[in-house]
């Protein structure tokens, strides 16, 4: 795995709704590179407040020729504020691509994207990978939010081909409830998904917890991307620790950073986060 | 033609390419940081403390940001000693760079004694440093009230004169910026035959998050780190070295090459670039390269120069 340390100039950067941006830069080296799930440390800050970069997942990716990433993301604390005042042709200093990317289904298996708020970041990526491959499956997209107003990506997800399912806390659009109980509606009627499905998911982690419990229930595997704060990024600091539990049933610690950010459903101890 | 420039340095038995390493904890095992620099562009590699046994580490959440700085208490998570002889030393040592392995005990001096006289017995370590500062792992044995071996000038002489008749390796002893005075710490370190002083670690700290109620930091006591701390890590070498002989790495806020340079001016014969590797992964050979460079533009022909060359008001 290659990783950049870069200086790169913003293409674009504007507001998609609410406190949704979405961000653009090129970069054939980091696009080259990157496989779906990893993320890049984004410097957001001139100065030294705040200090630290923001681990943001990489939303889409084309390779090749035009090298072109985009970034999701919410605005919702002083280093993404000075993000979202980025304009075009400003310079942007990212490392990356960094941490391990989804392990991708094999032939004809179809799969399930489970995303909650921005948790639609990096299974776009992932979308667009898929339907690239051309291996016959069905790629269902599940997208959950507290309000249709914070809903993120759903034309696009069928714009790019999968079939989409939309689930708000407050009922004003789609199914109302939680996407966990979107998924398990999904997964209780046959016919749905051929064989057994892989889950992806990506969200807050009780939303997470939630969809490891139904995975469990219908026997469905899959992963996870999880966030956390991060010093470095890079598996040096020992700062974005979660708990996990091995295959023998034992705890440890392992980093969201390098370890992850991909991790399978069952592998965190969600009881301890 | 300009003129010749000479970096390096010796700290204890140690010849330094340049006067720049990396403070313990903040370059990992150095192999993170690879893709990112040549290692080799480096005067040393401090590697993370270890233990003899694995140790797990704090409760997450393990860091959080503060102004201009950082609070840790990763509480010296490593893989033990054995683990580290295995597979970590020997991929640094590939690079032939200087090796500064730092240790800490999680019981008593025994602990110390026992890693230095493995250390000692391996070629590719050049030198040990002694975390004896943590503030994110409590002594209780110490029997002396202090709970950091470095907030006690006898406590710190005991522990350096047991490690030193256990190795000839050259012992750097890692002072805490957390007493009263650092100055008679160093002194007691110098004379129980430690080789250099590495400061400062941490400052103890904490941040509380004012929504839930909760402390920032699972332990909830930190270490502070990143330039808000750089003037007390400055001041502290200042003060240190117009009293002790032995050379000092100075460290604490290091983020671009002035910041490195202050220390040297200071006093210190090299620095250790902590939090600012988080920041850039490149930082350290950066300022390897900038030291350089300002010195050749002030016509400054070694470090010492530089150290010795302090202007005050007069």
């Amino acid at each position: 795995m290659k990783a950049f340390e870069k200086r790169v100039k913003i293409l674009s950067n504007h507001s998609l709704k609410k406190n949704y941006f979405l961000l653009s830069f090129k970069d054939r080296d980091i696009a080259g590179a990157a496989v779906p799930g990893q993320f890049l440390m984004v410097k957001t800050a001139r100065g030294l407040y705040p200090l630290l970069r923001r681990p943001l997942s990489i939303h889409s990716c084309s390779g090749g020729k035009d090298g072109r990433i985009g970034i999701l993301y919410e605005v919702k604390g002083p280093g993404s504020e000075l993000l979202s005042f980025c304009r075009p042709k400003d310079c942007l200093e990212v490392v990356g691509p960094l941490g391990n990317g989804f392990p991708l289904p094999g032939h004809g298996r179809d799969v399930v994207l489970v995303a909650g708020g921005m948790g639609a970041a990096p299974l776009f990526f992932l979308a667009e990978r898929l339907t690239a491959d051309n291996k016959k499956r069905r790629i269902h997209v599940l997208i959950g939010a507290c309000g249709k107003e914070h809903l993120c990506r759903v034309k696009e997800f069928s714009a790019a081909g999968c079939s989409v399912l939309v689930s708000t806390d407050d009922g004003s659009r789609g199914r109302q409830g939680y996407v966990s109980g979107l998924l398990e509606s999904f997964l209780d009627k046959p016919g749905n998904v051929s064989v057994t499905p892989l889950i992806y998911a990506c969200g807050p982690r009780p939303m997470l917890q939630a969809v490891a419990f139904v995975a469990a229930k219908y026997g469905v595997p899959g992963y996870c991307s999880l966030e956390a704060h991060m010093a470095c990024g890079i598996g040096a600091c020992m700062g974005c620790v979660i708990p996990v539990r091995d295959q023998g049933g034992r705890e440890e610690y392992k980093r969201v950073c390098n370890d992850g950010p991909v991790f399978g459903l069952q592998e965190p101890d969600w009881g301890k986060m | 033609m300009p003129p010749a420039v000479k970096t390096e340095v010796k700290i204890g038995r140690m010849i330094l390419r340049n006067p720049v390493t990396v403070a313990s904890g903040t370059f990992g095992y150095a192999s993170e940081f690879a893709g990112f620099l040549d290692l080799r562009e480096l005067g040393a590699v401090t590697t993370k403390t270890i233990t003899l046994k694995p140790r797990r580490g704090n409760l997450p959440p393990r860091t959080c940001e503060t102004p201009a700085g950082m609070l840790n208490s990763v509480g010296l998570e490593n893989p033990g000693i054995d683990v580290f002889l295995r597979d970590k030393l020997p991929y640094i040592a590939g690079y032939k760079v200087p090796v500064i392995v730092s240790i800490a005990s999680e019981s008593d001096n025994r602990e110390f004694i026992e890693l230095a006289k493995r250390l000692d017995a391996c070629f590719d370590a050049a030198a040990i440093e002694l975390n004896i500062s943590c503030p994110n792992v409590r002594h209780k044995k110490l029997g002396t009230g202090a709970y950091l071996i470095a907030q006690d000038a006898r406590a710190t002489y005991r522990l350096v004169k047991a490690v030193r008749a256990a190795t000839k390796k050259t012992i750097i002893t890692k002072l805490s910026p957390n007493v009263t005075d650092i100055v008679s710490i160093a002194a007691a370190a110098e004379e129980a035959g430690s080789d250099a002083l590495s400061m400062i670690n941490t400052i103890a700290g904490m941040s509380i998050d004012v929504g839930s109620r909760r402390p920032r930091i699972g332990a909830v006591l930190g270490g502070l780190s990143g330039p808000a701390i750089r003037p007390v890590a400055v001041r502290m070498v200042w003060e240190t070295s117009k009293r002790v002989r032995i050379p000092i790495i100075g460290m604490g806020g290091i983020s671009d090459t002035s910041g490195a340079l202050e220390f040297i001016m200071a006093g210190a014969s090299a620095v250790g670039v902590g939090t600012g590797n988080f920041l850039q992964p490149s930082l350290s050979a950066g300022i390897a390269r900038g030291i350089k460079e300002y010195m050749r533009e002030h016509s400054i022909g070694n470090i010492k120069m530089l150290r010795e060359g302090l202007k005050y008001a007069c």
